[in-house]
């Protein structure tokens, strides 16, 4: 770091001053009432504490905790094959590793949250980040490059035992399910009746095709080139679509129905999976990365340079857990619909993945597991900020579903309005025409909401409101990309993982290369998150009501396993080293063991009430009941039972394995068993001096 | 020292006529940084370092068989929500 350059008393001042402008930033966004506040007290909230919790969150970790040793060869060095296993530059595992995490979760999970107000949502994902999420994928990655890259699963197996190990696979197999068929969902409500956007999203595939011939004839292996070609084509098509959208005979071919579209992707994701589309796929893939690194870079530089005030308030009437974007109060809601910018269980896979094989040193783990989290929390902090520039009348007629405003405009409008948020049928029909949509009401998911308040943003600056339906088709497009590559990419892994399930019964299922056994597995994972997708598309409360908070347990439960696995292997390593070390101290274990206890919190009390509470939009049984008694169809009530089945088998697993886990750490504590972690024999590194600079 | 340096070993030194320690300097060992970040994240680093293990020359059929043995490692990695 900068300051290591410094003479002590300098650093010292500088860690202060950086400190006192991360409190004063954080008493301003907290404190503030009845004004609004510019976005930028946000950032440096967010910067300050970040910067501050990396040198010194992560060094304590990094010394005391886990005792990062330069001089212990990682696995990539140990096992270099130049494929899997490469020794890396720790900026090039730095991008490669944020890019593997980035998803949609930090942009749409902060934009739901927002119905809260900006303050308890943006706490969240400072604190959650700094001490829960960056501390999950650090140790994670950690322990996996000790264990010569082992996977959660594994780890989970060897270091708690069999009954961890099947439950992290099914935690994994089951968020992979959820996510999908929720993250499907935003795209089908970003897309429905809007031949702007659907026109735009096809054409990526005829672009991708084309980058997949240069790539393979023209010139081979020149991703970066295609990729920028491909982009430039994107741009094109979105320009493409405010041609269709103003061609009555092309708009009605595009114009499609939320069903429709539910059903045109999860053909397109079974056919991702079981079909040999390369060329379609992986080029694809490509420009997804592309444009989501370019994005995300853009709004960071334009939220810098433009600095836009916030309209919504710090709190919102909200909190009592009657909002119309999902139902629940804060605690425990806000902390399951953030988890990807603060902390996400989904990270300990990719930390337990590709990277461990990729880390060159020991104590770059630091930068790479605790420094890659810091920077998806600021990508979360920027979605915070585009939804709340946006009117808070606006943001709740866009995201509050039909069924709680009323599908015609006035009505919605003089619901939205008496809640004291004001707004108004012409100025949503103003803000639509200006978007290139027919309507913005009822655009549920959260990505319309944020693809507002992007183009709001930019367009404030950067050709007025004459390119903000440009703008917003661009960050609609950008999310929608981004989501098909989850769905084609997930439906793969999640068949991957059952194949491998399946080979344990019957051999010829587990074949990979077995046709029967791709498409007999493809079919029964397209049909699981399929029948998520079109829960959500039939849902009265618009799906993301009960589909997101369902993928925010799920996500939090894995990161519970995760932290499950570090804190026992942290007990371990404490008790081994006992006697050996006088630094070593059992006191560690809480630096994972208090974000567990915080995450059990929020998850249980989260899964008890979507269960069990009696207030028909929170709690699952409770709907069904109501949706049996008013005589609705019986899909929908088998629905609400399904979706409490599946919360209530998830928390018994993760139950399971806290309840192993707690065993095996209190056996070790106790003397009753031996402390022995399962980690690589020490090899001293070879690595130059000069290597390692 | 060009020819020890491997794939994804990041930042070389940027041009002979900028001073060591320089702005200028530091600027392009960013830019470097950043180009050996987006070459590892497309593969592009992959690519070559698949040539160099097969003593291949850049074709379309050593493309193809890069392409066949990359995509069964990554098929099998999740992408993060």
């Amino acid at each position: 770091m900068i300051t290591a350059f410094m003479p002590r008393a300098l650093r010292v001042v500088v860690w202060i001053a950086v400190s006192l402008l991360g409190a004063f930033a954080l008493a301003t966004i907290a404190l503030h009432r009845g004004e609004q506040i510019n976005a930028l007290w946000l950032v440096v909230a967010a910067v300050s504490t970040y910067a501050v919790g990396y040198r010194f969150y992560s060094g304590f970790l990094s010394a005391k905790v886990l005792a990062l040793d330069p001089l212990r060869a990682t696995p990539a060095e140990r096992l270099d094959n130049g494929r899997d296993f490469i020794p890396t530059n720790k900026w090039v595992v730095f991008g490669h590793h944020f890019a593997a995490i980035a998803g949609p979760g930090p942009l749409v999970g902060p934009v739901l949250a927002a119905q809260f107000g900006y303050l308890p949502g943006t706490l969240w994902i400072i604190a959650g980040a700094v001490f829960g999420g960056c501390v999950q994928d650090f140790v994670i990655l950690l322990f996996s490059t000790r264990r010569d890259g082992k996977s959660l699963t594994e780890m989970a197996k060897s270091e708690i035992g069999r009954i961890g190990g099947v439950v992290a696979y099914v935690a994994v197999l089951s968020i992979i399910v959820i996510l999908l068929g929720a993250t499907a969902l935003i795209v089908v409500n970003a897309l429905k009746s809007s031949p702007w956007g659907t026109f735009t999203i096809a054409m990526t595939m005829p672009i991708a095709v084309l980058m997949g011939v240069y790539l393979r004839r023209l010139r081979p292996g020149r991703v970066l080139e295609a990729s920028l070609l491909g982009f430039v084509l994107v741009i094109a098509a979105i320009f493409g679509g405010q041609w269709v959208t103003n061609t009555p005979s092309w708009a009605a071919l595009f114009t499609l129905t939320a069903p429709t579209l539910a059903i045109l992707i999860i053909i397109y994701g079974f056919a991702a999976s079981a079909l040999p589309v390369w060329l379609l796929l992986a080029p694809r893939d490509y420009l997804s990365t592309f444009v989501k690194l370019g994005t995300i870079s853009l709004l960071a530089v334009g939220l810098v340079v433009l600095r836009p005030s916030l309209h919504m308030p710090p709190l919102t009437r909200f909190a009592d857990g009657n909002g119309p974007v999902f139902a629940g109060t804060i605690f425990p809601f806000a902390f399951i619909t953030i988890a990807c910018g603060a902390i996400s269980g989904f990270h300990s896979l990719i930390s337990s993945g590709t990277t461990p094989k990729l880390i060159r040193r020991e104590t770059e783990t630091r930068l790479v597991g605790y420094g890659g989290m810091l920077a998806e929390s600021m990508v979360a902090i920027m979605a915070m900020i585009a939804a709340s520039v946006l009117q808070p009348g606006v943001y709740f007629a866009v995201n509050s579903p039909a069924g709680i405003v009323g599908k015609a405009p006035e009505a919605a409008a003089a619901t939205i309005s008496a809640w004291g948020f004001e707004v108004t049928a012409a100025q949503m029909a103003t803000l639509a025409h200006a978007v290139g949509e027919q309507t913005l009401f009822n655009r549920t998911g959260g990505a319309p909401a944020f693809a507002v308040g992007m183009a709001q943003i930019f367009s404030s600056t950067l050709g007025g409101q004459a390119v903000m339906a440009l703008w917003y088709h661009f960050a609609v497009m950008f999310e929608a990309l981004f989501i098909l590559t989850i769905i084609d990419a997930g439906t793969r892994v999640g068949r991957f993982m059952l194949q491998d399930a399946l080979g344990h019964i019957w051999k010829p299922l587990g074949r990979t290369s077995w046709y029967p056994s791709i498409l007999a597995t493809s079919a029964v994972v397209v049909a699981a998150w399929g029948n998520f997708l079109w829960q959500g598309v039939k849902d009265p409360l618009g799906g993301i009501n009960s589909l997101w908070p369902l993928f925010g347990i799920c996500n939090q439960l894995l990161a519970t396993v995760a932290l499950c696995v570090a804190t026992t292997i942290i007990v371990k390593m404490s008790c081994a080293n006992r006697g050996q070390h006088k630094s070593a101290s059992l006191g560690y274990v809480f630096v994972t063991l208090v974000p567990l206890g915080w995450l059990v919190a929020v998850t249980f009390t989260a899964s008890w009430h979507k269960i069990l509470d009696p207030n028909p939009r929170v709690g699952f049984l409770a709907h069904a009941t109501q949706l049996a008694k008013a005589g609705a169809d019986s899909r929908l009530v088998f629905n609400d039972r399904l979706d409490a089945a599946v919360t209530a088998v998830l928390v018994g697993m993760v139950a399971t394995i806290l309840i192993e886990s707690a065993l095996e750490c209190t056996k070790i504590i106790s003397g009753s068993k031996s402390a022995r972690t399962e980690e690589s024999p020490f090899v001293m590194t070879r690595l130059t001096a000069e290597e390692q600079a | 020292m060009k020819q020890n340096r491997r794939w994804g070993d990041g930042p070389p030194r940027t041009s002979a006529r900028a001073k060591p320690g320089s702005w200028l300097d530091g600027l392009g060992r960013m830019a470097s940084a950043i180009r050996s970040i987006l070459q590892e994240i497309f593969d592009e680093s992959a690519y070559q370092r698949f040539l160099e293990r097969n003593g291949l020359q850049s074709s379309p059929s050593a493309y193809a068989r890069f392409r066949q043995e990359n995509e069964q490692a990554k098929s099998r990695r999740p992408k993060c929500c």
